[in-house]
């Protein structure tokens, strides 16, 4: 392929040469030709790079601006009649291309790799999942391939993997760390998930012309860091993927479960048994198997397999390198003297959910001080959040505000974004009175100059309670780490901007917390809870939901707070004041007070623009509110300048006494486009769509008050009628359709919302958050609602989903600007 | 549009490439970053000396002023979350698609001009005016509608289609 010359200087000095010729498209400088060019999609790009050479060369530069290097499910059958799961076709054919095309390779800025199948699920895959998966992405024809292209690769500078194959991983890792490796740009970001570093040599000698990484962004996410284990020390109900073997359920991500080959842990000795009742494979089974398979891809790749046999000698050398024992840090230490923005997400520092073991905490323990011991001058972003489950919780003697993480605070004062466990900042146990001034120090600093807190804590039972009322020593110890940042931490903070809370955080705790930040300009909060975070809408132990449809829920079963109904009704009425005199003294405990929506517009309505209140437990049931609903929510209309609300619905799928989650999900799913989910804008002012079946029982908001809960009748409970025709069919397409859903919260959402924000341009987008799917595979699937967009009423501006977060164009989109990387 | 106001912190005066003063309101020439910086770094001095803009002509500029009027009390630009999805979009607005029915000259004169004055919103109805007209277009409609040679040999096309049928999905 030829190489053209940059086209904004050719067309600037054709520009100066022919001042008088008309101007045409070829004579745009390149950056405004890009810009042209970046609002085409791929079929056009493809076409426009078909024009001439010079568009070419434009067009290629944004389709090839991103690489993902994907396997497939092949199309090859083995010799037993099975197919081969992690088929590396598609990232062979790609690698070949940059391997043997240079210019091509020059515009790959951004590298993935992900394994095809849906990334695991946090709770019940994530703890038993092993990523060292050997029978993947194995062949060596394959990894030489990969060091050729990485030769190619001299511009990449964002290197994401993703559920990676071990194996590729690490001959990516190793190619892009070589310290020597040809480069025109330096790899800047590494974002690693998912995947298994060990192995990996990545500690390459000492180079006198280069910076041990110059790494800029590390984000590690949900990645295993306890103490190594054999495999045969693994117990059988570890697993990882494999080619051939044993089969097993997984989470899809959407609702439904798939079945997939892996190899399980144990020696063998101990029977397994399998989904088919068919013998476990051994290890050198699986092997062989996998052998096999890589010969069948192969065999169809014959030019490219002489590609690999004529540039055997155009590889660089590999240079002598070890792989560390402790990966993660080291990669972190390579990379201090440049790193700007560090991201421990959700580590799993202990294996399944096994007992403690004081070996393993050891070994946590030991990681955490050497990471506390680094020095990064330019650290302004740093995560460490792992509360929120049993294995990814911080060893007990570990808090921000106390030895070797104290003096961490103290030697980065450039931290702008935090994040940390809730009840990890500062120790139950008083520190000396000299320990006690470095922290006043440390906070004072944060004071005036965090801008972005992240809070977490563990997730601890069915719903969080309005107060902490434990016994329990360590609860009891929980309970006063939290309450100590909350008087003496989150009152020193000014100029917070966003604020996340999530896990089993009591409600007079968020209060607090919100309450404490009284002077920051927050414009962001973030609230997710096992249940709805600013008040429950069932009844007291879920009684209303019960009524509304008695095979929902249990309310034996069920430990839900009563909402103090007259207090919520009493707080109706023009936008809260605080005092100007305002001082925050912490108070616990819920008497009879206002609703939390209400307090956090008294403090923060001012500033605030977006919003997330998610947790199903007691959240609004969509087409059935309860009285109460309508009050708990009225808080909303005094946010002004919001834009974006996320809030949490529950929906009702029983029809005829069955759940019709599977169906409503289907019928979704049916809706897409090539797998994408695509936005609808319905015409102005377009007619809501009458429900044929179900009424809608909400209680909008009136200017003269709420209904009281004595004179609203009660909704219908409903109740099931002998079918005569596919009545499901019609409930289905009139009650659970994306727009019929869009209406729907548009409906029961819109007159809560400040006219004021609702008739801004572009309206308020509400992201209505469902949870359905079959009995324990249950996901949440997102719908995106435009709601006022220029109007002050309630129209639907525009609608987008429902989706879950593995639906391609939001997954994809949300690596793209995810945030703190 | 320019106007003949006598208040003079109101209005400014432009002079354009051929030579050509326009008096146009402040409110109006400050949709255009570059004149808004220049008449910022001129501080409280008289703004009655023409600001010279020597790669626009008169007819170009007359039509930019055109655009910057009837969106003078458009607000800033916000750069939100979902900035990418907006620009992966081709929408333009009614008055905007009007405005951009002129002959591909005058359009790429309007985004040359608006890409040095500094108006990003107007820079972006024209990259996208652009986009459209090449939207659902062969290759060779592509050609034609914008007068390009075929320079490829059709080994290379061959190639160009072989390789990039690997390109993602954006």
């Amino acid at each position: 392929m030829t190489r053209h010359p940059a086209p904004a200087s050719r067309a600037s000095t054709q520009r100066q040469e022919a001042s008088e010729t008309p101007h045409s498209l070829e004579l745009l400088p390149a950056e405004i030709l890009q810009a042209v060019l970046s609002h085409l999609d791929t079929t056009a790009l493809k076409r426009t790079a078909l024009v001439c050479k010079l568009l070419h060369h434009e067009a290629t530069a944004i389709l090839w601006r991103e690489v993902r290097l994907i396997d497939a499910h092949s199309d090859h059958v083995g010799q037993e009649g099975d197919r081969d799961q992690h088929d590396d076709t598609p990232i062979i054919q790609k690698l070949h291309i940059l391997a043997t095309n240079k210019d091509l390779a020059s515009k790959v800025l951004v590298l993935t790799h992900r394994c095809r199948l849906p990334t695991p699920w946090i709770y019940d895959v994530l703890p038993w999942i092993h990523f060292d998966a050997p029978t993947l992405s194995r062949d060596a024809r394959l990894l030489n391939l990969l060091r050729l292209a990485i030769q190619n690769l001299r511009t990449v500078h964002t290197l994401r993997i993703i559920f990676g194959h071990w194996r590729l991983t690490r001959g990516l890792l190793e190619g892009f760390l070589d310290p020597d490796r040809p480069r025109d740009a330096p790899l800047r970001k590494l974002w690693l998930e998912s995947c298994s570093l060990d192995g990996a040599r990545i500690d390459f000698p000492p180079s006198a012309s280069r910076l041990p990484s110059g790494l800029e962004s590390i984000r590690f996410r949900r990645l295993r860091a306890e103490r190594k284990r054999a495999v045969k020390h693994r117990s059988s109900n570890e697993f990882w993927l494999a080619r051939g073997g044993n089969q097993r359920q997984l989470h899809n991500g959407h609702g439904g479960f798939y079945v997939t080959d892996v190899e399980v842990g144990g020696d063998g000795r101990v029977p397994v048994p399998t989904l088919t009742g068919s013998p476990r494979l051994s290890t050198a089974d699986i092997t062989t198997k996998a052998n096999m398979f890589d010969d069948l891809v192969w065999d169809k790749l014959q030019h490219i397999q002489q590609l690999l046999g004529n540039e055997e000698d155009s590889l660089l050398p590999r240079k002598p390198a070890r792989a560390p024992n402790m990966p993660m840090l080291w990669l972190i230490s390579m990379s201090q003297s440049t790193l700007t923005r560090l991201s421990l997400d959700w580590i799993l520092w202990r294996g399944g959910w096994e007992e403690i073991d004081e070996t393993q905490e050891m070994h946590t323990c030991v990681q955490l001080n050497h990471l506390a011991q680094m020095r990064f001058p330019n650290l302004h972003v740093f995560q460490l959040r792992n509360a929120v489950v049993k294995p990814t919780k911080l060893p007990g003697r570990v808090f921000l505000l106390e030895t070797n993480f104290l003096e961490f605070m103290e030697a980065h004062p450039k931290i702008r974004s935090l994040a940390w466990p809730l009840d990890r900042f500062y120790s139950h146990i008083r520190p000396s009175r000299e320990v006690q001034m470095r922290v006043r120090k440390v906070v004072s600093h944060l004071g005036s100059v965090l801008v972005d807190l992240r809070l977490d804590a563990s997730y601890d039972g069915f719903a969080e309670q309005l107060t902490d009322r434990s016994t329990q020593q360590s609860e009891a110890q929980e309970r006063i780490r939290r309450r100590i940042f909350i008087a003496e931490f989150a009152p020193c903070m000014t100029k917070i901007e966003q604020i996340k809370i999530e896990g089993g955080i009591p409600r007079d705790e968020k209060r607090e917390i919100v309450r404490a930040l009284h002077y920051c300009p927050l414009k962001k909060v973030v609230m997710i809870g096992a249940s709805f975070p600013v008040g429950n809408t069932w009844g007291i132990n879920g009684i209303d939901l019960h009524e509304i449809d008695p095979h929902e829920i249990d309310p034996g079963q069920m430990d839900l707070e009563e909402e103090d109904g007259a207090a919520t009704r009493a707080a109706y009425g023009p936008t809260p004041q605080i005092e100007d005199n305002f001082e925050f003294t912490p108070t616990y405990g819920w008497p009879s007070q206002p609703p939390l929506l209400h307090t956090l517009a008294a403090h923060h309505a001012s500033t605030i623009t977006e919003l997330k209140i998610c947790g199903y437990v007691g959240a609004p049931i969509l087409s059935y509110a309860t009285p109460i609903t309508s009050p708990l929510l009225h808080p909303l209309q005094h946010f002004p300048h919001l834009r974006h609300l996320i809030i949490s619905f529950w929906l009702l799928t029983r029809h005829d006494g069955e759940r019709r989650d599977e169906e409503i999900i289907n019928s979704w799913m049916a809706t897409r486009r090539n797998g994408l989910a695509l936005p609808v804008h319905p015409p102005p002012r377009s007619s809501t769509p009458m429900y044929l079946v179900a009424p809608t029982i909400a209680h909008p908001p009136s200017p003269q008050g709420p209904p009281s809960s004595s004179s609203t009748p009660p909704p219908p409970p409903i109740i099931p009628r002998f079918q005569a025709f596919d009545r499901w069919n019609v409930v289905l397409k009139t009650r659970f359709t994306p727009s019929a859903l869009a209406y729907q919260v548009a409906r029961e959402i819109g007159p809560h919302l400040s006219p004021v924000a609702k008739s801004r341009e572009g309206g308020v987008r509400v992201r209505a958050s469902f949870w359905l799917g079959e009995e324990m595979w249950k996901d949440i699937f997102d719908l995106d609602v435009l709601v006022g967009d220029g109007a002050a009423g309630d129209e639907v501006g525009m609608f987008l989903g429902p989706r879950e977060e593995g639906e391609r164009g939001r997954w994809w989109g949300k690596l793209a600007t995810r945030g703190w990387f | 549009m320019a106007s003949a106001s006598t208040d003079a912190a109101k209005v400014i005066k432009v002079t354009t490439s051929d030579g050509i003063d326009i008096t146009v309101d402040r409110q109006v020439a400050e949709r255009s970053i570059l004149i808004k910086n220049l008449l910022e770094d001129l501080g409280g001095e008289s703004t009655d000396e023409p600001i010279p803009i020597p790669n626009v002509n008169e007819a170009v500029m007359k039509k930019v002023l055109e655009w910057c009027e009837h969106h003078k009390a458009d607000p800033p630009a916000s750069q939100d979350d979902d900035s990418d999805s907006r620009k992966k979009s081709t929408d333009i607005e009614e008055w905007d698609q009007k405005f951009m029915q002129v002959d591909q000259e005058m359009l790429f004169e309007i985004i040359l001009a608006a890409n040095y004055l500094d108006i990003k919103a107007l820079l972006d109805v024209g990259c996208k005016t652009v986009a459209n007209m090449i939207k659902g277009k062969s290759p060779d409609e592509i050609r034609k509608t914008f007068n390009i040679q075929n320079d490829f040999t059709p080994e290379e096309e061959d190639q160009i289609r072989r390789e990039n049928e690997w390109a993602e999905d954006r």
